[in-house]
């Protein structure tokens, strides 16, 4: 009665063998014409035909077109500040902004990625807000566009030395800055008197309150960046330097970091839910500082606890501190893709977030309270007013507060501390 | 509608093809077409376990990767804490399906039928609707210790912080009771679908004729035929809650997560290459689901023959002659003590769902507050700002999405009457179930754009389908292979053509399980993430893509809001479907 058909058995196979060799025959040339996957790649590279023409060409050509940008759509400060900032984009500048809200960077360099993978060169992300591993990620699989920084007239106000390298690897004018953050703690004054303004304080807290005290898990930013924070601490300052270059062996590696592994030994038993759960990153901290589950919290946008207790999201008895000897400062950033088909509105979209109107309303605590990458002092007089006329909420940190910065070790480091931490404790 | 609905079934199941005798190998319009649709629903799995197994064994040319080696299986054995890991999945998965199971042959035994089971569907409609994601925050601030009942607790005292106390513990309880609480529903509603297809009354009447009370019946005969009829749910529920990952974050421990999570992680790695040895823990968790899976089935049919030799071999205690013997007051109270039981469960589920309508509302809430301290509708403002094209998109998405599942799966059972050999191609349907989302649409889109398709509409509708029509065509199977063929050869008989019976009889019949099919579809597809993001690039928002993105942030009010606007789709379509009429009896009450 069947004859004329394969049994289904055999067809279902049939079909996925012709889908396998689809797959295969589709993708052999783009992955065969594949660079292989460099470790410093594009250096020194030419400007893009696109970015070496006169400015007022590029914004003509962007006149019309439809950019997607990816960033991140987990706060609602970032989401409203990118809404207003689109609408300008489209009132003067003739483009449209798509802000495309996305859970988790890692997303979007998986995009970009597969798209890579099928060979297309018309991707679908135009723009993105990046940095550190990330970049490195889409840096080392040529997937970013450039250098187009210098030829952005806005980058002419541009803090000095700020963007050269991304958590230690060189951006290469790939990517322009748009926000300074530093690592702040904040504690609740209703639970402690002075806030641990070190990490041994921090350590001494735990012990007086067992299950207060905890950090986000590495390997997500915040909690790397935790442990990056207490090696510089806990080390010598006289051998700090060494955190500048690659790590140069294993034994090198385990001299140096001995006091953070004997630092976490100590801190681990006594911390929240005896450090079996860890907050999947800074946010979910300080939702439990808001519910009083844990004592300290830590974020890297600086005017974190004057935004969130003017949202009602954190109570208005927490207040920020930094640690005495500094703690790590870096630089987020925008980025285009190489694949990325409407270039051109994308760098004028770049360029208008880069300006003093748009960098002032970013640094306002009311609306974001994001530190400008601007060199403030050198703007025009009626560029700066904006500035100037920022409030103080309760709840900010002044730049002096703040202090300077420590730079971020090299990105071998964080590689060897993730991979080391995973292997001390998560077995 | 009628017509294009059967012309597309006759061209899927081939219907034409008994007409047009033996001609074999010609290229009918119908065949072309009815090969189109297998590919469109195999294409996708086939792609996708290629982007999965390509890796899994070394090759990965844009990483440079380009030739086949072992070195993706020594990087996965190597992770630490795996051992704890396999002991998570286990413990968490089996755990939560027992105990869904559990709750499900209570509510079978003791509520099933009655006006207070009854209430209790109705009741759990919220759960049902409500995405996974959302009931496991509800629970987690409802029992935390920061959460509502401790508060209420401590109330009378003066407390200025939470007490400690492991929740979520380290074991994967939290997370399989967690899992519990949604799945139960699910298997009920499933139940409750098999047994409107069952002559219910007459076999009651019957044992009762016999002298068994009704608790007895439910348990010796209504039991097993339930249980036979929901063992591919069953199955579902298991392979979902061992491949499970956003509840497994909020509710599993985080220093040695689940399987599942772990794969997430190392896909979301800064370092692409991580992607290898998530490739090889992706076949190894769908290894370790199937294994689990059949080990299930066996189990279960063993129980079911012991059930059957116990029923046939022991009478009841204390019948026929003395009502009132303590072996019924037993069996009382056994019924009692199970519908409270079901009583707390539905209320702490309810619990949940209105805590978390509670924080969407509150502006300002933190411990130790039983209540918000100050309310306001600005959560739900701001995250209403730029969510119409999210909502619209959603909506349009998960009608189309559950309709061509509903029909697809029609469409396969009338093949499958027809051929009785299609084990292979459902096992095909099964495999997005079974597989890591993340990995595995990874591979369906890098094959998707190989193609030439841009990210957009079309792939978001078949990365949906891969996942709602499983779940379609499983609501609707027990139903579909419980129906009283006897009507259909009746109407045959009298002259109608296969399709007139298809749709006049079976279909009319059917419509309160096709509805309750739809809705579950609908359901799903609402909760798609994965597939909407990968495939849409990001260019299709829905309520759950831009709701997820806000649970990522610090403020909790928005999370809520987030949950609350997912459920209410899904909610909405479950109280419709339950209007539709269930149709007449199906056997017929012989005098």
């Amino acid at each position: 009665m069947k004859t004329d058909h394969l049994p289904d058995r055999r067809r279902v196979l049939a079909l996925m063998g012709g889908s396998l060799l689809l797959i295969a025959g589709a993708s052999v040339s783009p992955w065969a014409a594949s660079i292989a996957y460099a470790s410093d790649a594009g250096k020194g590279k030419a400007v893009p035909t696109l970015a070496a023409l006169e400015w007022n060409a590029i914004t003509e050509k962007a006149r019309g077109q439809r950019i997607d940008f990816h960033a991140w759509g987990g706060s609602q400060a970032t989401n409203s500040y990118l809404r207003d900032q689109a609408e300008i984009a489209a009132k003067r500048h003739g483009i449209e902004v798509r802000h495309i809200k996305i859970a988790d960077t890692a997303e979007s360099v998986s995009t970009l990625l597969a798209e890579k993978a099928a060979g297309r060169s018309d991707g679908s992300i135009d723009a993105i807000w990046i940095n550190g591993e990330n970049f490195r990620a889409l840096k080392q699989a040529e997937l970013m566009w450039g250098p187009f920084v210098s030829r952005l007239p806005n980058s002419e106000y541009l803090l000095e030395e700020i963007g050269a390298r991304d958590f230690g690897l060189a951006t290469d004018g790939m990517e322009a800055p748009w926000g300074r953050a530093q690592l702040i703690f904040m504690y609740d004054t209703a639970l402690l008197e002075t806030p641990p303004r070190s990490m041994s304080a921090l350590l001494e807290v735990a012990r007086a309150n067992p299950g207060r005290v905890t950090y986000p898990q590495p390997p997500s930013f915040h909690g790397t960046t935790f442990l990056k924070q207490a090696l510089i601490e806990l080390m010598p300052a006289g051998q700090r330097d060494v955190l500048i270059t690659s790590v140069t062996d294993d034994a090198q590696f385990a001299h140096i970091t001995a006091p953070l592994w004997k630092y976490l030994d100590a801190l681990h038993p006594l911390m929240w839910a005896q450090g079996e759960r860890q907050p999947a990153g800074a946010e979910e901290q300080m939702k439990l500082l808001a519910q009083r589950s844990v004592w300290v919290a830590l974020s890297f946008v600086p005017q974190e606890v004057a935004n969130g207790r003017k949202e009602g999201r954190l109570p208005p008895t927490v207040e920020p501190y930094i640690h005495d000897g500094g703690t790590l400062g870096n630089v987020h950033y925008l980025a285009i893709p190489a694949t990325a088909q409407h270039k051109a509105a994308a760098l004028v979209w770049i360029n208008q977030l880069m300006s003093a109107s748009a960098q002032a309303a970013k640094a306002d605590p009311a609306r974001w309270g994001d530190e400008t990458v601007l060199d403030v002092a050198r703007l025009p007089a009626e560029q700066r007013m904006a500035f100037d006329e920022l409030p103080s909420l309760p709840g900010s940190m002044s730049p002096e507060a703040l202090g300077t910065p420590l730079s971020e070790p090299h990105p071998n480091w964080t590689d060897a501390l993730e991979a080391e931490w995973a292997r001390r404790y998560r077995n | 509608m009628g017509a294009t609905l059967s012309q597309l079934i006759q061209l899927i199941t081939g219907r034409r093809r008994a007409e047009s005798g033996t001609a074999s190998l010609s290229l009918t319009p119908a065949r072309v077409l009815r090969w189109l649709v297998l590919l469109l629903l195999l294409g996708p799995t086939a792609l996708g376990l290629a982007g999965l197994v390509a890796p899994a064994f070394g090759l990965w040319p844009t990483l440079g990767f380009e030739n086949i080696s072992g070195v993706a299986w020594q990087r996965w054995w190597a992770l630490p804490g795996l051992a704890d890991g396999f002991r998570l999945t286990l413990i968490s998965g089996i755990g939560g399906t027992l105990l869904a199971i559990l709750l499900t042959l209570g509510w079978l035994s003791a509520a099933a039928g009655t006006p207070f089971g009854e209430r209790l569907e109705r009741l759990l409609a919220p759960v049902l609707a409500m995405p996974h994601l959302a009931l496991a925050l509800g629970l987690l601030w409802l029992a935390a210790p920061s959460g509502v009942l401790m508060r209420l607790l401590l109330a009378p005292f003066e407390v200025l912080v939470p007490p400690q106390f492991p929740l979520p513990d380290a074991h994967g309880i939290t997370l399989a009771i967690g899992l519990a609480l949604k799945e139960a529903p699910f298997l009920m509603l499933m139940a409750q679908t098999a047994l409107s297809r069952l002559p219910v009354t007459a076999q009651m009447q019957a044992g009762q004729a016999l002298g068994y009370s009704l608790p007895q019946l439910r348990w010796r005969i209504l039991m097993p035929q339930v249980m036979r009829a929901i063992a591919l749910p069953i199955g579902a529920v298991l392979a979902y809650s061992l491949a499970v990952v956003d509840v497994a974050q909020v509710l599993g421990p985080t220093r040695t997560p689940t399987l599942a999570v772990r794969l997430v992680e190392l896909w979301r790695d800064s370092d692409p290459t991580a992607r290898l040895p998530a490739s090889v823990g992706a076949l190894v968790l769908a290894l370790l689901v199937i294994v689990t899976m059949a080990l299930g089935a066996a189990l279960g049919r063993q129980l079911l023959n012991w059930h059957r030799d116990w029923t046939l071999n022991t009478p009841p205690p204390g019948m026929p002659d003395v009502p009132g013997s303590s072996g019924s007051a037993r069996v009382d109270s056994i019924g009692r003590a199970i519908r409270v039981m079901l009583g707390i469960v539905t209320v702490i589920s309810l619990l949940a769902f209105a805590v978390i309508a509670l924080q969407s509302l509150a502006r300002v809430w933190f411990f130790p507050s039983l209540l918000p301290t100050r309310w306001g509708l600005e959560s739900w403002q701001q995250a209403l700002a730029g969510l119409g094209d999210a909502f619209t998109n959603s909506l349009w998405l998960a009608v189309l999405v559950a309709t061509l599942s509903v029909i697809l799966s029609i469409a396969v059972f009338e093949r499958e009457r027809e051929s009785g050999r299609l084990r292979g191609f459902i096992v095909c349907l099964y495999l997005p179930l079974l597989l890591p989302q993340a990995s595995f649409l990874f591979g369906f889109q890098v094959g998707w754009l190989s193609l030439g398709a841009n990210p957009g509409w079309p792939g978001v509708v078949i990365g949906h389908l891969l996942f709602a029509l499983p779940y379609a065509w499983l609501t609707l199977a027990g139903p579909w292979a419980r129906f009283d063929v006897r009507l259909e050869q009746a109407a045959r008989l009298l002259g109608s053509s296969r399709l007139e019976v298809l749709i006049g009889i079976r279909l009319r019949l059917m419509l309160r399980p096709l509805a309750i099919s739809w809705a579950v579809a609908f359901a799903v597809s609402i909760a798609q993430y994965v597939p909407t993001v990968v495939l849409g690039g990001g260019r299709v928002p829905t309520l759950t893509t831009e709701t997820l993105a806000l649970a990522t942030g610090a403020d909790p009010r928005l999370t809520a809001v987030a949950a609350c606007l997912q459920a209410c789709l899904p909610l909405l379509i479950f109280l419709l479907a339950r209007w539709v009429p269930a149709g007449r009896a199906v056997t017929p009450t012989r005098g």
